[in-house]
């Protein structure tokens, strides 16, 4: 029993260490290769005022400010997606669902593209992250009446619903800008080369949101059970879920408003950490969170280091290669079933 | 002190009555068994003492306090159910049980090493803590009661609701396990109220019966008092003869022969 | 004798141009698919004879009154139809399908997609011969080579300045080596520091722009000015282009539609580039 507890300790710390040492290597890369003790000095001296050897200014403002904007976004980005999934496939029960579920990514996708129409793209994010805001509103509004029954039903369909017309909203605004369709499909694909002026909001809101999850941990477990009997083992499912839908999804709007609609992570990476460690979400969320961080860096890192990929967004990496093993999960399991 | 205090209660949904002006006691040790046809709205009783739906009509006292003036939490800490079967995608058998330490534990931990103990202990009281490693969801169906149950009794509560516990166990474990459950409402002071199908079930293990039917309560009391002929005549709508030995009352109905 | 044109991206069909040169009457109805296409015609000052224009045709004024089609990217085929239109101009691959769906109705339709500034100049050749207007059509592209050749004539003397073109700044987007904005770069005595690219409009990332490091900064503006340049963004402030404020922008109708007014942007371009030759649209 003992060994047990221990190993998803030990894991999530193995896992944490791998993504920092993922995180270096990828600030390595980039147009200008620079040497990994270059870039540990240069994270040394921001970091902690060490100051080992001289380097040139303009590679620290390539490593700290652009590399590691961008590296510091995927990791936000990757883990705020990937805990939301979790949450989402918890609280649906349904192993399909992904963080965009309830159609916060088209209220967002809708907002940027209303500041890219207006011109206004200094408001973009703000922009984006209001139109999250009034779609998530938008859904709780109508699905209201299934967040305190037993049926999810009303809530995922006011989701789909409200995702559709905001879509379409959306494919309207284009058609009738065409000029600017360009720019909004390419926001569109999900990109962490936006440049984001400061990143501690969308920060704070993800290291909150993760924080809240987390506290509710045990909670997600036994609502795994059905919200019938997740009331009955002492879970106030009435207050506990609209709580988590409203973070987990504050924190994908967040997201995207920052990156673009960056799909899969918040879909696959979830299963991969079930099928890793169970089921348990003290341990599930951490890893989950760890894991989004390590995907989204790879699946950066590709668009970097394969001069194929260099003009493909990262939305577009993370869907190629996150349905087919979408696809393969589905095949693995109905032949479990079978 | 009355566990549970039920005075005119009237449950449904919304304002679709199923069961009018309940009333009744439950004190430590008892076992009140609640017979009726099918669809009479026995679940939604059930639902509405664990204060998951709110009563149309009347009160319910829990330990002296109105039942709504409990939080979930509480509520959990002194009330289980063990309701219909359910698929829980994932998770094994211990699991399952140890999610009715969930009530007493706290936020930020996993289970302590005292949830381990009463867990095991309830397990190798319904017998099932062999199978503690299998999935939920690969047990049979009397396994998946059994762990339901050995759930509910680690939440050590002072009121267990049954909702057809025994459905889907063989005679030996039907009696077995509502003797398990007879013995720890003595044992812990734990008053039970179950849905039972079987009214020689009921006859057999009940300190009280409650006979429900057209959603209004039918006969309430004793054994002796409610099982009548004349009551059972007006619940199933059937004549039933009534035999007694020195250890049990039961009851079979009076099927017409062929060539009558 | 028929007129054939062996030019990369152009295409022509359906004309006979041997009757216009015998007489019959030039083409009185003419709807035009694109803002470009739609200056062209009226450069050629066949203003009056356009019934049908394309959303975003508002070069010059008299064009903004004329009924719309429709956008360039998906025109409606009905309302064309119904302008009762005896030539069409149209603009290339995009709209292929609706080229198609026209001449099954039995419109002529003329197409041209210039890919670089030689070919805006066939371009026009090829509009005046199907609206009968080879005289203008001469004289307009006479007047813009004249232009061209004067670019070329004060920039080659200087070296040509590495120049990063803003298309977009959310998402930061400039252009590569298939957009005929990179052609307008080249004449214009610069170097697109994208060219590279193989691409129309194509996304870049901060560090890559910080990696060019061009000499100039230009801004394509949607009604936006230099000053809110995605490089003005404290993070390049030690790139030349920032130091030595070398920042511009360009009105995005100068730079985006394949038209006569190409080659005014082509001039504010030079001009940006290399001060020192021109001066206020004057050509020293």
């Amino acid at each position: 029993m003992k060994l047990l507890i221990q190993k998803p300790v030990i894991f999530i710390s193995l896992s944490a260490m791998l993504l920092a040492i993922i995180a270096i290597y990828m600030l390595t890369i980039g147009t200008a290769s620079i040497p990994v003790h270059t870039v540990l000095s240069i994270i040394l001296e921001k970091l902690l005022g060490i100051h080992n050897q001289d380097i040139p200014t303009t590679q620290q403002t390539i490593v700290w400010n652009f590399r590691g904007q961008r590296i510091a976004l995927a990791m936000i980005v990757g883990s705020g997606l990937a805990v939301s999934g979790t949450c989402f496939q918890t609280m649906f029960k349904n192993p399909l669902a992904d963080p965009f579920i309830l159609g916060v990514s088209s209220g967002a996708a809708l907002g940027a593209s209303i500041a890219i129409v207006t011109g206004r793209t200094d408001c973009m994010i703000v922009l984006a992250f209001t139109g999250a805001i009034l779609s998530l509103a938008m859904v709780y509004f109508l699905g209201q009446q299934s967040m305190h029954n037993s049926s999810d039903q009303q809530l995922l369909l006011a989701g789909i619903a409200c995702g559709a017309m905001l879509n379409a909203m959306l494919s309207a605004l284009m058609a009738l800008n065409s000029q600017q369709m360009q720019m909004i499909v390419f926001w569109l694909m999900g990109s962490l080369t936006n440049y984001v002026d400061t990143l501690m909001p969308v920060f704070v809101i993800v290291s909150i949101g993760v924080m809240v999850v987390m506290l509710f941990a045990r909670d997600l477990d036994v609502m795994a059970l059905g919200d019938e009997d997740a009331r009955f083992l002492g879970v106030d499912v009435d207050k506990v879920k609209p709580l988590l839908l409203i973070v987990t999804s504050l924190m994908t709007g967040a997201c995207v408003s920052v990156s673009g609609i960056i799909g899969f992570i918040g879909l696959i990476v979830p299963h991969i950490v079930r099928k890793i460690v169970g089921t348990t979400h003290l341990v599930i969320l951490p890893l989950s969170a760890i894991f989004g961080a390590i995907f989204l860096l790879l699946a950066d890192g590709l668009t970097r280091m394969v001069p194929l990929m260099s003009g493909i967004p990262v939305g577009v990496v993370t869907a190629l290669f996150g349905s087919p093993f979408f696809l393969y999960i589905l095949y693995a399991t109905g032949r479990r079933l079978r | 002190m009355d566990i549970l205090q039920i005075q005119s209660l009237t449950v449904g949904y919304g304002a679709k009555a199923v069961l009018e002006n309940i009333s009744l006691t439950a004190k430590e040790g008892e076992f009140i068994s609640v017979v009726a046809p099918n669809g009479t709205g026995k679940t939604t009783l059930l639902k509405t003492i664990a204060g998951v739906l709110l009563p149309i009509n009347g009160s319910i006292h829990l330990n002296g306090k109105n039942l709504s003036s409990y939080s979930r939490r509480e509520l959990a800490r002194q009330i289980a159910v063990v309701g219909a079967d359910i698929l829980a995608p994932g998770y094994d058998a211990l699991q399952m049980v140890l999610m009715g330490r969930f009530p007493h534990s706290s936020r930020f931990s996993g289970p302590s090493a005292n949830d381990h103990a009463i867990v095991e202990a309830a397990m190798e009281d319904v017998d099932i803590w062999h199978k503690r490693r299998c999935q939920y969801s690969e047990l049979s169906q009397g396994e998946r009661q059994k762990v339901i149950i050995a759930r509910a009794l680690a939440q050590q509560p002072q009121l267990l609701l049954l909702d057809e516990p025994t459905a889907h166990l063989d005679i030996a474990n039907q009696f077995a396990i509502l003797q398990l459950i007879k013995q720890a409402a003595l044992q812990t002071e734990m008053a039970v109220i179950a849905v039972i199908h079987d009214i020689n079930l009921a006859l057999e293990f009940s300190t009280k019966l409650l006979f429900v039917k057209n959603s209004q309560v039918l006969a309430y009391g004793n054994p002796e008092k409610v099982a009548t002929t004349a009551n059972l005549k007006e619940l199933y709508g059937m004549d039933f003869t009534l035999y007694h030995d020195a250890a049990a009352t039961y009851v079979r109905p009076n099927l017409k022969k062929e060539d009558e | 004798m028929f007129f054939t044109i062996p030019h990369k991206g152009i295409e022509q069909s359906n004309i006979d141009i041997n009757k216009d040169s015998i007489g019959r009457e030039k083409p009185q109805r003419i709807v035009s698919l694109s803002p470009g296409n739609t200056e062209i015609l009226f450069a050629l000052s066949a203003g009056d004879r356009v019934v049908g224009v394309a959303s975003y045709s508002d070069y010059p004024e008299d064009a903004k009154n004329k009924p719309s089609i429709g956008g360039y990217h998906a025109p409606d085929v009905e309302k064309i139809l119904s302008l009762a239109p005896d030539l069409v101009i149209a603009m290339g691959e995009v709209q292929v399908k609706y080229i198609q769906s026209l001449k099954r109705a039995g419109i002529v339709v003329v197409s041209v997609e210039p890919k670089n500034m030689q070919e805006i100049l066939d371009a026009i050749d090829i509009i005046s011969a199907a609206i009968g207007e080879q005289e203008r059509g001469v004289a307009l592209r006479s007047e813009l080579e004249h232009k061209l050749s004067e670019v070329r004539r004060v920039t080659a003397n200087s070296t040509s300045k590495r120049v990063f073109l803003e298309v977009w700044d959310s998402p930061l987007l400039t252009v590569g080596n298939k957009s005929f904005i990179n052609d307008i770069i080249n004449q214009a005595g610069g170097i697109n520091v994208a060219a590279e690219r193989n691409v129309d409009y194509t996304p870049c990332d901060i560090e890559t722009l910080y990696s060019y490091d061009p000499d100039a900064y230009v801004v394509i503006s949607h009604s936006r000015n230099a000053s809110r340049a995605f490089i003005n963004k404290a993070d390049f402030a030690d790139m030349a282009a920032v130091k030595n404020q070398q920042i511009a922008a360009i009105n995005d109708d100068l730079l985006t539609r394949p038209g006569p007014r190409s080659f005014t942007g082509l001039v504010k371009l030079a001009e940006i580039l290399h001060p020192e030759a021109i001066k206020d649209g004057e050509i020293k």
